[in-house]
């Protein structure tokens, strides 16, 4: 119940108008079977007429508690998943999980679905059957003990022990189906993205094939969902039978007139529970996942330093058994320029990441996060920059994207290829006005002109290091580093390198010799 | 709106619900001939009375049970089918959009397989249920009847005329939730450069405010919604206590209905209300859910690719008459002939942008041109992508692609120069590769692609940039391996570097939509 904080009251109103609602809604039923045996018994003519109007007012107490109900309840819904959204976002930024992928990104969706369900679907609910059901049971004690018996015994068969007994199953179920789904995206994911190749060796039907057959699974999981829910039913409604039944013949004798009224009260009790056993049963499966994600990831607090350097550092992913930096050994002075070259693969990135981590430097990483906004929010962060939308469209014009304005709304994955993003992050860099730099490949994708412009606007900082491929402008570096395997296995001043027979000057010269 | 469900399974579907609910009126019938003869001692054989009550009850049961089980089923076939058709809509160009091709499979989909599943199946039966009623209360009472006839427009009415107009804007909220939602899940995924530029405060500010935004606009369309529910039953309710009121005037006043009568009637005269409720309530969920599978049937919609425009020829790799390529209205090659030997390197050079990839794609049968012919030797050719993506597979699975030995794949490997990289790995050859995790240095990767493609040595191979990020020394390994097997294949491979161009046979190059013969070297 942690999470009832801010919206507590609305929840412990909505709770108690649910079960006013509901116990309303099971007196009218009672109420009319009791006139009707009344009636025949000759009763002053008001009594009737005032059991009447009871239920009329009965109807429009009922209708306007649920309709408080609802409000409150989605009211704190809608804030308590704000809530969470925002307190998730706080947590993740300092956490070290990679986010980037579709499929994190996808878990998360359906942790916050979970939670939806986890509340509004399955606890809620049930706790106002529960208080229903109890209240119901008491009142029952007015008529017979006998009755409370016959009443206690239903709800603890409908609400604990049924609820129980499936547990197991629909949790079950309930695993099986995330796991099929992991298995799918995963499968889908490939597919998609592994289209090209796929088709060339012709297994691209192979693979189309296998999907639909893991999405049978889905089918199938869905169907045993349809079939539990039948059984359910019909076990409850049996139940519910052999109840009615039980009323008949044990009180039939003693209370012909009340007969009636607690059978239509005892149909309408059952109407309102049947309801809850399943999603109750889902409980313990649906909270062990939701508490499973409620974390993200470990969280790790940097010291930012001023200065740029790394003394014999070595390091490896926690997941794997390779140093992906070997005793690395780096220092990048105020006002110096520094490139960082190698083929890929070996560790710039890295090596990048290492450095970002405890710089306040202006960052182009490696991925390129945009957002669902506009370009003016998406460059300023949401207006955490301050530009004014002039100035914004002058710099789209000048790294020729005047096909965006300002205020045009852009997504995170579809509108933007590479080099928009290059160059869209770039203005956002210059809007956030650093004087140090540190970029990962500031001009991949991007065609000779477009180079010269980006590098312009990289040699106008102070203090820069790029790792680049693009050894167009090498000679501007003051410094360079080439890194192979993870190693630095050369150092020293561009023109140094550049004069001397190493792995740079070779590299320098295959750049040259390129088409 | 339409219910997805062809006339023979609407039939069905209705002659189910039909037997389900009459079972339903019986056991109604017997259950307030029971308590007649309880309260009023009417002398009824109560054994064999509740014998028939239970019968139907069980009756019913069984068959409206049934009837959600099989519709259920059906509707997950359907769905399944539909799951079919979208993976089949999954071609080359899909990984532009491929969120949308997963959301339309994880998220609409899913939320339209209630339309199906839940929808359709309710509304069949609450109208049998509405119509059977009905007519059971005019054979019984013909003034609840009429009661049950005279009110029961209101609630459609009702519905109509309050839902229609919030249904629009409800729709537009949820769709604004869903943005609020895209925004947040961006921001987590974005996270890294909000950490980098030191906003987070003002995105949190940011989402905060997003959220309160939503909340008040949200429950302010609510409200309406909500509010129309209330009046449903209030009507209702009003309908209940109509009847209640008749049933009530006639056993006292004019006492001409029996108890049997009176309590059948209050037992039909709610569930028929709530019949119509849930036709309401549930009309404004299936079209929520009907707006959900619109988005995946745009994409179910999309024009199939066609790829198998390439013919035949045994005189050349591949051979070209008039062929137009192109992306939309942008003209990459322009009624251009070529023809490619069977043996040779056949260079292709041009600036960044000019369609080189397009080109190959082309000969891949993965870009349908706009004119002309196209014939190719074989449909089995090799190709050697300027992209790295590995499914989860192993280094040996990835380079015997399941139908080559071990010593195959070793020997490859070493023309390769890759034995030492690899055998230092942890598991070998049989090393998996997780999550697109390869532990090999880029050009590690670049001959690892090799490999797989070399392995089978197809008569057509086609290569992007194959010589980019190899160091001097291996480039020279490269080179001798395909000068070697240039003289059985055929190698088509667009080239940035003009070393590689040494041992090229011919040459072209790709410009302003013409393919030129460029010099040799």
């Amino acid at each position: 119940m942690m999470y009832l904080k801010g919206e507590k009251m609305h929840i412990f109103y909505s709770i108690v108008l649910g079960i006013i609602g509901g116990l309303v809604g099971v007196a009218i039923f009672g109420l009319s079977g009791y006139m009707i045996s009344l009636s025949f018994f000759e009763p002053p003519f008001f009594l009737i007429i005032l059991i009447i109007a009871m239920i009329k007012m009965f109807g429009l107490t009922k209708g306007a508690a649920k309709y408080m109900e609802r409000l409150l309840s989605h009211d704190a819904t809608f804030k308590m998943i704000g809530r969470l959204r925002a307190s998730y976002f706080k947590q993740s930024v300092n956490s070290t999980e990679d986010t980037h992928s579709v499929r994190y990104i996808q878990k998360l969706t359906s942790y916050f679905d979970d939670i939806e369900d986890y509340y509004i679907r399955i606890i809620y609910p049930y706790v106002v059957a529960v208080f229903i059901s109890l209240i119901l049971t008491v009142l029952s004690l007015l008529i017979d003990p006998m009755l409370l018996v016959i009443l206690l015994v239903s709800v603890l068969i409908l609400l604990l022990i049924m609820p129980l007994v499936i547990s197991g199953i629909s949790g079950k179920l309930y695993d099986e189906r995330n796991k099929v789904e992991d298995s799918l995206f995963t499968q889908l994911y490939h597919y998609i993205h592994d289209f090209t190749n796929l088709f060339v060796v012709k297994e691209d039907r192979q693979v189309n094939e296998n999907i639909k057959a893991t999405y049978k699974k889905i089918t199938k999981n869905e169907n045993k969902e349809a079939s539990l829910d039948a059984v359910i039913d019909t076990v409850s409604l049996l139940i519910q039978l052999g109840m009615i039944l039980l009323i008949i013949v044990l009180f039939s004798g003693d209370y012909p007139l009340l007969i009636p009224m607690i059978i239509l009260l005892l149909m309408s009790f059952f109407e309102l529970t049947i309801p809850v056993i399943k999603p109750a049963s889902k409980y313990k499966a649906v909270k062990a996942r939701v508490e499973a994600v409620n974390n993200p990831g470990g969280s790790v607090q940097e010291d930012k330093h001023q200065s740029l350097s790394l003394s014999n550092m070595t390091f490896r992913y926690p997941s794997t058994k390779r140093d992906v930096l070997n005793s690395i050994n780096i220092d990048i002075k105020p006002g110096e320029k520094h490139a960082l070259i190698g083929s890929s693969g070996s560790g710039k990135t890295t090596l990048l990441n290492q450095l970002i981590k405890q710089s306040d430097a202006g960052i182009m990483p490696q991925h390129l996060d945009f957002y669902n906004a506009t370009v003016k929010e998406n460059i300023t962060m949401f207006n955490h920059f301050e530009s004014e939308e002039n100035q914004i469209n002058e710099l789209l014009e000048q790294f020729e994207l005047d096909h965006f304005k300002a205020d045009d709304y852009i997504t995170s994955t579809e509108y933007l290829s590479l080099g928009e993003k290059k160059r869209m992050h770039l203005i956002r860099m210059y809007i956030e006005n650093k004087n140090t730099w540190i970029l990962d490949e500031p001009t991949a994708s991007l065609n000779t002109r477009l180079r010269d412009k980006i590098w312009e606007e990289i040699f106008q900082k102070d203090t820069v290091l790029a790792a680049t491929h693009d050894l167009s402008h090498l000679d501007r570096f003051d410094y360079v580093h080439y890194l192979e395997g993870g190693t630095i296995i050369e150092s020293s001043s561009t023109e140094d390198a550049l004069d001397h027979d190493g792995p740079v000057r070779e590299a320098y010269r295959r750049y040259r010799d390129a088409l | 709106m339409k219910l997805n469900l062809s006339l023979k399974q609407a039939v069905l579907y209705s002659s189910l619900a039909i037997i389900s609910v009459v079972f339903y009126i019986v056991f109604g019938h017997h259950l307030s001939r029971i308590l007649e003869s309880i309260v009023m001692g009417t002398g009824l054989n109560i054994t064999q009375s509740l014998t028939y009550m239970s019968m139907f009850f069980i009756l019913f049961i069984l068959t409206d049970k049934f009837y959600n089980l099989y519709t259920r089923t059906r509707a997950n076939q359907s769905i399944e089918h539909k799951a079919g058709q979208l993976f089949d809509r999954i071609d080359v160009k899909t990984q532009r959009e491929s969120e949308g091709m997963i959301n339309a499979l994880h998220v609409h989909l899913e939320e339209y397989r209630s339309y199906e599943t839940a929808f359709v199946p309710t509304i069949i039966k609450t109208m049998i249920k509405v119509t059977l009623i009905i007519a059971t209360l005019f054979f019984i009472d013909i003034y609840a009847g009429a009661i049950l006839l005279f009110t029961a427009p209101f609630i459609p009415l009702y519905y109509v005329l309050v839902g229609l107009q919030t249904q629009e804007e409800s729709v537009k909220q949820a769709t604004r939730f869903d943005n609020i939602g895209t925004l947040f899940l961006n921001l987590i995924r974005g996270k890294d450069t909000v950490k980098n530029t030191n906003s987070k405060e003002t995105l949190i500010k940011r989402l905060e405010s997003d959220n309160k935004g939503f909340v008040k606009e949200t429950m302010h369309i609510l409200k309406y919604a909500f509010q129309s529910t209330m009046m449903l039953e209030f009507i209702t309710i009003l309908g209940i206590g109509l009847v209640a009121l008749e049933v009530a005037l006639r056993i006292i006043i004019f006492q001409n209905i029996s108890f049997y009568t009176a309590f059948f009637v209050l037992l039909l005269a709610p569930e028929f209300y709530n019949a119509l409720k849930v036709l309401g309530t549930e009309f404004h969920n299936g079209k929520l859910a009907l707006g959900s599978y619109e988005r995946a049937e745009e994409i179910i919609k999309q024009p199939a690719m066609n790829t198998s425009y390439r013919g035949k020829t045994d005189s050349w790799a591949a051979t070209a008459e008039n062929l137009t390529v192109g992306h939309d209205d942008k003209i990459l090659l322009k009624n251009t002939n070529f023809n490619f030997s069977k043996t040779g390197l056949t260079a292709i050079t041009g600036e960044s942008g000019a369609g080189k990839t397009t080109l190959l794609r082309t000969l891949l049968g993965l870009h349908e041109p706009a004119a002309g012919t196209l014939d190719v030797l074989t449909t089995d050719i090799g190709y050697v992508s300027d992209q790295v993506y590995f499914s989860d597979t192993t280094i040996y699975d990835y380079v015997s692609g399941n139908s080559h030995s071990e010593e195959k794949v070793m020997e490859i490997l070493h023309k390769l120069n890759l034995t030492d990289s690899i055998d230092n790995l942890e598991a070998g050859i049989y090393t998996p590769i997780v999550n697109h995790d390869i532990p090999l240095s880029g050009g590690e990767i670049v001959r690892l692609k090799m490999a797989r493609v070399l392995i089978s040595k197809p008569e057509i191979i086609i290569m992007d940039e194959p010589t980019e990020f190899l160091d001097a020394q291996t480039e020279q390994l490269v080179m001798k391996y395909l000068t070697e097997l240039k003289e059985t294949s055929a190698i088509i491979a667009v080239i940035h570097r003009r070393q590689l161009l040494s041992i090229a046979d011919s040459h072209y190059v790709l410009n302003n939509g013409e393919l030129q013969r460029g010099d040799t070297v």
